[in-house]
């Protein structure tokens, strides 16, 4: 079991949500994130998950037992795998989704598409759609699926513990200039992180400042501007270890890339895919990349809270002294 | 060439019609979630002998909600696809035409997209909105393919083609442009995709869409075999050629707009099909209309049975199956003819 010690409240008997809901005793109303009335059954006994970010807030809210299936790209935490598997989260199999009878499903706007969210409709399949754009509301996601699915003290527990942790980062950083990074979501092409993204907002409350300012959520750049802007450090977000080391040894390749301060110095932070989920886990990927930046702010006795595995498979800022691509913390891990 | 007969066509179609049914049978019995053929078979007889109260839960939700109106789609799509194929390569006089190269599956790409910014959350807004996509597309064709007041075959095409890489274009500048979340399936439906399920009212819209509009080309159908010859000798013979091609373009491109609005553009189905029956059945329209719906269908059911299950319970895009199954069969029809 690797879940994060915060959860252990979550065996705790569950009451049944009260406010804000209306109807029968055997089935409650309720607005979805993307404003569309849906009506759960209670108590929900099986849910299905259309997507890896939700998978982990289940799990996370202890109603991974309730969980009948999830997609193909569902690996975290590592009991999501042996659910049944239902596709994935674009074009889930709606059958393989019908036949696990469950009480409600649960989906994200942010891949999930609207047609299969109407297919299950149609089948009279109750669909809640999350659709967090800032970490604040991943975490009222987080606290508004635990109401609604019979977890609602965990659910408060884990907010609880989870804003904990965000403002004792707050206490950290305070008073420190934020450093400009370019976050490489993609690097053919090159796609970088937009205005009103949770991932955005997760970048600025690690102390880090996108320099790209876009409308679009996930914005395909040109080399050029990158150039210009010159960020401090360079972010990638995976857990493939054999990518990470091919994508490290492209910037220092490509021609246009090979003029960047941030790889000429070797500024790379490699981060797990923690920051690219909206998921409670969100929250361990901030700090792991507030400590990646600020290092000095976070004394030898400052225990990382989140994921254990989390602080060694991930990164390490590679300075121009050691070897081109040390990307993983030797020592100390499990 | 043997001379047609009546019975010649209807013997033709009941044997691809029997193929169809088997076809038919294993999509039914294919599937993420496994059943027998016994209680296929059993199931299948309570439904039709109308003792539904006797079918179990799992196969009403399954089959009876699931697969069998994805079946019934994908026969649909399937036919008016194919003899939207063959009124092409006849009104164009050309064998590389299919449905969309006059642009209307990429009008109705364009419209889906446009529905999905506006309105993702309103269901039935996608399929609406790329039928009127589609529709306008036919429109602007029509009115640039025309020469001297009539339409022309070659002036079509360019037109078409004009306007198809003009869309598609648009298309391209709004994904990168806009790159909102609700298009994210947008790949998805370019290449087609059966999984989405339709309302009942709809499926029925569209099979009496389909009807109708392939009874038109039907109709014209002998008058197709003399303008093969070419234009001025079928006008010699009487044929109504301005008419028939009118009849023709239009029924053609609604047929196209009706499947693509439901299922996305699913490739190679109107290219090929009406090929593979011209080799089979011989290349006589009245032979080679009915026979290239049943022919359609049986590929769209067989590709969409396989794309279901190669790598279940992930889907492929039935697209790309239908390119992947269809091309080498194609191949190897095409060289034993040559041989």
């Amino acid at each position: 079991m690797i879940a994060p010690p915060v959860l252990c409240g979550a065996a705790r008997p569950q009451s049944v949500p009260k406010e804000n809901v209306t109807g029968s005793a055997s089935r409650i109303e309720v607005k979805d994130e993307t404003g569309r009335v849906i009506r759960i059954p209670q108590p929900v006994r099986r849910i299905v998950s259309l997507a890896p970010s939700v998978t982990e807030t289940l799990f996370a809210l202890g109603l991974g037992d309730r969980v009948v299936g999830d997609t193909d790209f569902c690996d975290y935490p590592a009991e999501a795998k042996q659910k049944a598997r239902i596709g994935g989260p674009v074009n889930p199999n709606i059958e393989a989704v019908a036949a696990l009878h469950p009480d409600v499903v649960v989906a994200t706007r942010e891949i999930n598409r609207p047609e299969s969210v109407h297919s299950l409709e149609q089948l009279g399949i109750a669909v809640y759609a999350t659709d967090p754009q800032t970490v604040e509301q991943v975490l009222t996601s987080t606290e508004r699926l635990g109401e609604l699915l019979g977890a609602a003290d965990s659910g408060r527990l884990l907010g609880a513990n989870l804003r904990r942790r965000l403002s004792e980062l707050d206490r950290r950083l305070a008073g420190l200039p934020a450093k400009s990074v370019l976050m490489v979501v993609w690097l053919d092409p090159l796609i970088s992180v937009g205005r009103n993204t949770f991932l955005e907002d997760a970048l600025r409350r690690a102390g880090a400042r996108s320099v790209i300012d876009s409308p679009q959520s996930w914005p395909t750049i040109d080399l050029e501007r990158i150039v210009r802007l010159q960020p401090e450090y360079l972010i990638i977000s995976n857990d493939n270890a054999q990518q990470v080391q091919r994508e490290l040894a492209e910037f220092q390749q490509r021609p246009g890339w090979r003029r960047l301060d941030a790889v000429r110095n070797r500024r790379f932070v490699v981060l797990s895919e923690a920051i690219s989920h909206p998921s409670p886990r969100l929250v361990d990927g901030i700090e792991q990349l507030a400590r990646a930046l600020y290092p000095s702010q976070f004394a030898a006795g400052a225990e990382f809270v989140g994921d254990p595995l989390l602080n060694c498979r991930a990164f390490v800022i590679a300075p121009a002294s050691r070897p081109p691509f040390p990307y993983t913390r030797s020592g100390g891990c499990p | 060439m043997r001379p047609l007969t009546l019975r010649r066509v209807l013997w033709s179609c009941a044997l691809l019609a029997a193929v169809l049914l088997g076809i038919v049978l294993l999509a039914l019995r294919l599937g993420a979630v496994p059943f027998s053929f016994g209680d296929l078979g059993q199931n299948l007889w309570w439904l039709v002998s109308g003792q539904s109260e006797k079918i179990s839960t799992d196969f009403r939700l399954i089959m009876v909600d699931i697969r069998l109106p994805r079946i019934l789609l994908g026969i649909v799509v399937g036919a008016a696809l194919s003899v939207a194929g063959a009124g092409f390569q006849a009104l164009l006089r050309n064998p590389l035409a299919d449905p969309y190269v006059l642009g209307v599956s990429s009008g109705a790409a364009l419209g889906a997209i446009l529905a999905l910014l506006a309105a993702p959350a309103l269901p039935l807004m996608t399929p609406a909105a790329a039928f009127v996509g589609a529709a306008a597309t036919i429109a602007a064709v029509y009115f640039l393919g025309r020469r001297q007041g009539q339409l022309d075959s070659g002036t079509l095409l360019l037109a078409g083609i004009v306007t198809a890489s003009f869309l598609s274009a648009t298309i391209m500048f709004l994904m990168t442009t806009l790159a909102s979340r609700d298009l994210r399936g947008i790949a998805f439906w370019l290449m087609g995709d059966l999984s989405v399920s339709l309302p009942r009212g709809l499926l029925w819209l569209l099979i009496a869409g389909f009807f109708a509009a392939a009874g038109a080309i039907l109709t014209t159908a002998s008058d197709l075999n003399v303008l093969l010859a070419g234009e001025r000798e079928a006008m010699h013979l009487g044929v109504d050629v301005t008419r028939v091609k009118l009849v023709v373009y239009i029924s053609a491109s609604v047929l196209t707009g009706l499947a693509v609005s439901v299922s996305g553009a699913i490739g190679y189905v109107g290219l090929l099909v009406p090929h593979v029956m011209r080799m089979i059945f011989g290349s006589d329209y009245r032979l080679l209309i009915p026979t290239s719906a049943i022919g359609g269908a049986i590929t769209i059911v067989l590709a969409d049975a396989l794309a279901r299950t190669v790598i279940a319970p992930t889907e492929l895009p039935v697209g790309a199956m239908t390119a992947m199954a269809g091309a080498p069969v194609f191949i190897y029809l095409l060289r034993r003819r040559l041989a």
